[in-house]
C-alpha cells in the first residue's frame, strides 16, 4: 500500500504562526516529513541595507515579538564591535537583566502552550498567569509589554532606580514562589509524562550532527549555551549551563523550568551587583565599519548576526540566523517514526518561532 | 565585546575540502548566509567547535551561480542550502533534500538577488502625499 | 500522590477571587513608564520638524511654514524618538492608551498666528 501524506499547518491549533509540514505516514507512523517556511516572509534583512545603523535597532527588535529585546541586544551589540565601542557596565547589568526577564516569560509562554498541546487546560492558564506578573516587571521598568524600545546603539536608553530594583526584587521573590509550584505540577503530574517521556527522542551525537541549538541540544546532553562566551554581564556571574540527558520531549521540558529557575538567580545575582556610573557612550558621529558575527542565546538557542558595513550610514549585509531555523533540520529527524498523534507535541519541543525565522 | 573570530576567503573549489577537514575535526555548522554584490555573490560558511567560531567565504559568479552542496557532510546544511537557492538563486548540485526553490514561499522569488538601490524619491513622495 | 498538586492548585484558585479583571468596569492603573500615547502641547513648539524627521514611520507630519503640527496615532510604534529629539519639550508621553480608533484619523494643530500690529 503506499503511504499517505497529511499536510500539518500552515494553519494548526498548536502553531501560532505558520510553518507547514507534509508528513509522509505509513499507517499511523511518520516515514518523512518535509518543512516549508517562507509564508510571512518579511525581508527584513534587505530593510537594513536601507535605513540607518541606530534606527535599525528599533526594527531589530520587532523581528520577533518574544524574543524581542535578545534581537536589539544582538544588534547594538554587534554594531558597538564595528564602531569598536562598548557599553558601560550598567548597560550591560541591565541588559542581563532584561534578557533574563525575556527569556523567562518565553519559557512561561512556551510551558502554557505544551500544556495546551497536550490538553492540559488548567496548567496553561496557570502558566501565562505568573507569565503575566513577569510581563508587569517588564513593563514597570521599560514601559512596553511585547516591544521593550531601551536597547540603542551604545547603551541603553531608560535607567532603573533604586527603588525599582528593591521592587523588582521583592516581586520576583514572589513569583518564584509560584513558579515552583508550577514546576512541581510540571514534573509530577502522570498526563505531563505520558504525552512526553520517550517521545521524540534526540540522541546528542544527532543533535550535534544536525546543529541544533538551544534547550534542544542540551537536552540531549550537550553543553552548549552561548552565553558561555560573556557577552554583557555574563562573563561575571555565577552559572552553569543547563544539561539533560534523555533527549526526548520530557527532557527539553525539564530544561525549561530548570532555566526558568535560573534566570530567577541570574537577575537577583546581577540587581545585588548592579554597578553605578553612565548608561550609555556616544556613537554619535561613528560610522559602523569592516565585519562582525555575533552570537548570543536566545530563550529558543543560539542566534547569528553577521553584520558588514563600509563606513556608510547603513549596513551593507545583515543577517540574522534564528534558533529555529537551526533547529529545522533535528525537527525533521525527530519526526521520522514518530507517531501521528505525538507530531504536535515534538512540533512545540523545538519552541518554534516562525516570525523570528522569516525575517 | 570583540570574540576576535577569523574570516577567511577561500577559493571555490576548496569549499568542499575545507568542510570535510572541518567536519572530522568535530566542529558543527553555524551558519551559512549569501551577500549580493554587483558582479558575484559572497557566500559565507561558520563552523563552530568549544564556542569558537570560524567563518569562510566565497565567490561564486552571479552569471554562472553554481556552489557545490555541503549536505551530504553536514546534514542540517539543506536548510541554509535551500534558502539559499530561494533568496540567491544559486544552484547547488548534489543538495540531498531539494526543494527546487519552494522552500521560502517568498511572494517574490529570488528576492535577494536583485540589484539594492535606495529609492530616496519614493519616500520623499509619500511624505507629500501625506501632507496633502 | 501525583495528581494532587494540581488538585490543590485548582481547588485554592477555586475559593479565591478570580486573577482576571472585568475588563470595561475594572482597568488597570498604568505603570508610571507605560508608553500609553504620544501627547503634544502647541504652546512652545517652534517647529522644527526634528520630530517629523525622526519619526520612522512618518506619523508625524510638521510645517514650519503653516505652523502646524499633525500625528496619526494608528501609525505611531510609541518608539520615543520624537520626545527625546524634542527640544522645546512640548512632546511628552501620557501613560494613558489612546482609545480604539475606529476610522482613520489625523490629529492636527495649528499655532494661530499673530495679529499683525496696528
Amino acid at each position: 500500500m503506499s503511504n499517505t501524506i497529511v499536510p500539518f499547518g500552515p494553519q494548526h491549533p498548536v502553531l501560532p504562526e505558520p510553518i507547514h509540514l507534509d508528513l509522509e505516514l505509513d499507517d499511523e507512523r511518520v516515514v518523512q516529513a518535509l518543512p516549508s517556511i517562507g509564508y510571512v516572509h518579511r525581508g527584513l534583512e534587505l530593510l537594513a541595507e536601507r535605513h540607518d545603523f541606530t534606527e535599525m535597532a528599533q526594527v531589530a527588535e520587532r523581528i520577533c515579538g518574544i524574543c524581542s529585546f535578545i534581537h536589539s541586544q544582538g544588534y547594538c551589540q554587534g554594531i558597538e564591535q564595528l564602531l569598536g565601542i562598548e557599553a558601560p557596565p550598567r548597560a550591560a547589568y541591565l541588559r542581563t537583566v532584561w534578557a533574563e526577564l525575556s527569556r523567562i516569560q518565553s519559557h512561561l509562554l512556551w510551558l502554557g502552550l505544551a500544556a495546551d498541546a497536550f490538553g492540559f487546560e488548567s496548567l496553561f492558564m496557570q502558566s501565562w498567569r505568573i507569565r503575566e506578573a513577569i510581563v508587569d516587571i517588564i513593563e514597570e521598568t521599560t514601559g512596553g509589554r511585547v516591544i521593550f524600545g531601551t536597547c540603542k546603539v551604545g547603551g541603553i536608553r531608560k535607567d532603573l532606580d533604586a527603588d525599582t530594583v528593591q521592587r523588582v526584587r521583592q516581586r520576583l521573590r514572589d513569583i518564584e514562589t509560584g513558579y515552583d509550584e508550577l514546576a512541581t505540577i510540571f514534573r509530577r503530574d502522570p498526563t505531563v509524562k505520558q504525552r512526553t517521556v520517550g517521545v521524540g527522542l534526540l540522541s546528542g551525537e544527532d543533535a550535534y550532527a544536525l546543529g541544533a541549538v538551544g534547550p534542544v541540544i542540551r537536552a540531549s546532553g550537550i553543553v552548549r549555551d552561548t552565553r558561555k562566551l560573556g557577552y554583557a554581564a555574563y562573563g561575571e556571574l555565577d552559572w552553569e549551563p543547563i544539561v539533560e540527558q534523555a533527549g526526548d520531549c520530557y527532557a527539553r521540558c525539564e530544561v525549561r523550568l530548570r532555566e526558568i529557575s535560573q534566570s530567577f538567580d541570574l537577575i537577583a545575582q546581577c540587581l545585588d551587583r548592579l554597578p553605578s556610573g553612565e548608561i550609555e557612550v556616544s556613537a554619535k558621529g561613528k560610522r559602523p565599519k569592516g565585519e562582525a558575527m555575533f552570537r548570543l542565546e536566545q530563550p529558543r538557542g543560539e542566534v547569528c548576526y553577521y553584520m558588514q558595513a563600509n563606513g556608510q550610514k547603513n549596513l551593507e549585509r545583515f543577517r540574522v540566523r534564528t534558533p529555529t531555523f537551526a533547529n529545522i533540520a533535528p525537527l525533521v529527524h525527530m519526526l521520522k517514526g514518530s507517531e501521528l498523534a505525538d507530531v504536535p507535541v515534538i512540533v512545540l519541543t523545538i519552541d518554534p518561532c516562525v516570525s523570528c525565522n522569516e525575517r | 565585546m570583540s570574540l576576535g573570530e577569523p574570516f577567511e576567503d577561500l577559493e571555490l573549489d576548496q569549499w568542499v575540502t575545507t568542510a570535510v577537514r572541518h567536519q572530522s575535526e568535530g566542529f558543527r555548522l553555524v551558519q551559512m548566509t549569501g551577500t549580493a554584490r554587483a558582479d558575484h555573490f559572497e557566500i559565507m560558511v561558520s563552523y563552530d567547535k568549544d564556542y569558537r567560531c570560524v567563518n569562510y567565504r566565497t565567490r561564486i559568479p552571479r552569471d554562472h551561480p553554481e556552489l557545490p552542496s555541503l549536505s551530504a557532510i553536514f546534514p542540517a546544511a539543506f536548510t541554509y542550502e535551500n534558502e539559499l537557492k530561494d533568496l540567491f538563486g544559486v544552484v547547488v548540485p548534489g543538495l540531498t533534500l531539494d526543494y527546487g526553490g519552494n522552500f521560502l514561499r517568498t511572494k517574490t522569488k529570488i528576492a535577494f538577488s536583485g540589484e539594492v538601490v535606495v529609492k530616496k524619491g519614493a519616500a520623499t513622495a509619500t511624505k507629500a502625499g501625506q501632507e496633502v | 500522590m501525583s495528581w494532587f498538586p494540581i488538585s490543590t492548585l485548582v481547588t485554592r484558585n477555586a475559593m479565591q477571587r478570580p486573577a482576571t479583571r472585568l475588563y470595561p468596569f475594572e482597568q488597570r492603573t498604568p505603570y508610571a513608564r507605560t508608553r500609553g500615547h504620544v501627547a503634544f502641547a502647541i504652546d512652545n513648539c517652534d517647529f522644527c520638524t526634528v520630530c517629523a524627521v525622526k519619526c520612522p514611520t512618518r506619523a508625524i507630519v510638521a510645517s514650519k511654514k503653516d505652523r502646524t503640527w499633525a500625528i496619526d496615532h494608528s501609525l505611531c510604534i510609541l518608539c520615543e524618538n520624537c520626545i527625546e529629539g524634542c527640544r522645546e519639550g512640548c512632546i511628552t508621553l501620557s501613560d494613558k492608551p489612546w482609545p480604539p480608533m475606529l476610522a482613520k484619523d489625523v490629529l492636527g494643530f495649528r499655532q494661530a498666528f499673530e495679529s499683525p500690529a496696528v
